[in-house]
């Protein structure tokens, strides 16, 4: 499994956070980590985009729900996008998809 | 349809969980860590925000372990109030039940009622192996914000028996690691005491003799030092050192009237001082050392390279090693400390001497090991004798700081040039 690579993008208080490979317990805390990072520094927006995502497993949704909760305690807005059908049809059945919206390619 | 492939999604993402779980049940991890992985995924698995693991002791009492999606602090406030744990009957009736209990429900122990409730946990999964209760976990409302649900509860139950051996596997681990901590210490501890006994039987031996006071000690620093200066083994230059303690101990049978003695010894009390090599070799006879360097060291310490030594008469390589080393050491002391019968000689006139009789009574390549040591130490060595560099001064630092300036790089370096470049043995 290739692991997650991150990369941030930042313009007028709004992230955009491009996820590329596996995200699992490492890429899980990573992710969660720069979305805190980007939070404190005052992002009010978020943006995850899965474009790139090549399969997230339970400990990854662990760490995705602690982003959503913290996004949540920051008053930031947070939406994941271009999410793959598979990844997108997971978020359903999790219920993840009824907090953040979720949107397709 | 939508439904039978949301069942599929459902079973393969509880699949692949389960794979999870097995890739750490063959990492190393730490407690702590396996413990928080552990609770991620089974929270992850179910999409459920909070939670905690707990884990269970030896002695059947719950603790926390790991916590989730709480506010900071909480694992230890947590702690506090595992104080409140469950009885021991309602430990072994949550074990009998390793399925899903609401946190209302009677069923569930007053504790752990009050434990879900005071931190807004849904409900508590039993987590347990072959009958035992190895935690538990709590799990707070799904991202809808209702209690987990049929499917979610179906999850959770699947991998709990799995998640349990984990946890237990993990516990074990850590209760072995820290069992082996305890006994390398008490190893440590053991060997600590052993060597201050040793000590303390060296002081005994030597305070026969008001002038030999402190003398194994120094001997044994010397020896030790010189055997590290050779690249012996840590294990040989330990026996060297046991060695050098005890290496006067024949002299314990020997009369006090004998070692006082200022004047020169007669035939007979010759012998009878010669004597004490054999006589401590006989004592240590019955001693299952796991230094063989020890009986050599007391056996041959007045063996001679040229074969006048006694109690053997051994010549040159024949003489074994340490005892060649201490031979070094043990006249270089006697030589440097005072004596009935005169003053301490200076420790370049010492050295002077072993120079000297190197070759007829000394190994003449561990005089030069012995001469560079005393040289390193002298270069790195501030006027008073103290070192310049911390650690710089070990085996002559002391005898330094006593004589002071007395001993010059530029003298040993002379008695090197007059020793002649001869080869320094080198450990078997």
């Amino acid at each position: 499994m290739n692991k997650l690579r991150l990369e941030s993008r930042v313009r007028n208080g709004s992230a955009v956070v491009y996820l590329d490979g596996y995200l699992n317990e490492s890429g899980g805390e990573l992710l969660e980590q720069e979305c805190r990072s980007l939070l404190s520094r005052g992002c009010r927006a978020l943006e995850l985009d899965f474009g790139r995502a090549s399969m997230v497993n339970s400990i990854g949704i662990s760490y995705l729900l602690d982003v959503i909760e913290n996004a949540r305690q920051g008053e930031a807005r947070l939406e994941f996008v271009s999410v793959p059908e598979d990844i997108r049809l997971l978020f359903e059945l999790l219920g993840i998809a009824g907090r953040v919206p979720v949107r397709k390619p | 349809m939508k439904t039978r492939s949301e069942q599929y999604q459902r079973l393969e993402f509880t699949l692949g969980a389960f794979s999870d779980l097995g890739r750490h049940a063959v990492e190393a991890h730490e407690f702590s860590s396996a413990a928080r992985s552990i609770l991620y995924l089974l929270l992850g698995s179910v999409g459920v925000p909070r939670g905690a693991l707990l884990g269970c002791d030896t002695g059947g009492r719950l603790y926390p372990a790991a916590v989730k999606g709480m506010r900071p602090g909480s694992l230890r406030e947590m702690e506090a109030a595992a104080l409140r744990a469950p009885s021991r009957a309602e430990i072994e009736e949550l074990a009998r039940c390793p399925e899903w209990i609401p946190s209302g429900e009677q069923r569930l122990p007053a504790p752990l009622r009050a434990l879900a409730a005071e931190w807004g946990m849904a409900g508590i999964l039993p987590l347990v192996v072959r009958g035992q209760l190895a935690g538990a976990l709590l799990a707070g409302n799904c991202l809808n914000g209702r209690p987990p649900g049929e499917h979610e509860r179906g999850a959770l139950e699947t991998l709990g028996p799995y998640a349990a051996m984990l946890l237990q596997q993990h516990a074990l681990v850590e209760q072995l690691r820290a069992a082996v901590q305890e006994n390398l210490r008490l190893c440590e501890s053991l060997a600590d005491t052993y060597f201050d006994t040793v000590q303390a039987f060296s002081t005994a031996i030597d305070a026969k003799d008001i002038y030999t006071r402190g003398h194994s000690l120094r001997v044994a620093r010397y020896s030790s030092g010189l055997a590290a200066r050779l690249g012996m083994p840590e294990k040989s230059s330990t026996g060297i050192r046991i060695g050098a303690y005890l290496h006067d101990i024949g002299k314990i049978v020997l009369d006090r009237t004998l070692l006082h003695k200022a004047g020169t010894l007669d035939d007979k009390e010759r012998r009878e001082m010669a004597s004490h090599p054999l006589i401590g070799d006989q004592v240590l006879s019955s001693v299952h050392f796991p230094w063989p360097e020890v009986r050599a060291v007391v056996r041959s310490h007045h063996e001679r390279m040229d074969g006048k030594g006694y109690p053997d008469g051994l010549t040159g390589a024949a003489i074994p090693l340490p005892a060649r080393i201490l031979t070094v050491a043990d006249a270089f002391d006697a030589m440097t400390s005072e004596r009935a019968y005169r003053e301490p000689v200076p420790p370049h006139d010492a050295l002077r001497e072993l120079v000297e009789c190197s070759g007829e009574q000394f190994d003449p390549g561990l005089v030069r090991a012995f001469l560079e040591q005393c040289r390193s130490e002298v270069e790195q060595a501030g006027g008073d004798g103290a070192p310049r560099k911390p650690g710089g001064l070990r085996v002559f630092a002391k005898l330094l700081r006593r004589t002071g300036d007395s001993l010059t790089t530029s003298a040993i370096d002379r008695l090197l040039r007059i020793l002649g470049p001869v080869p320094i043995p080198q450990p078997a």
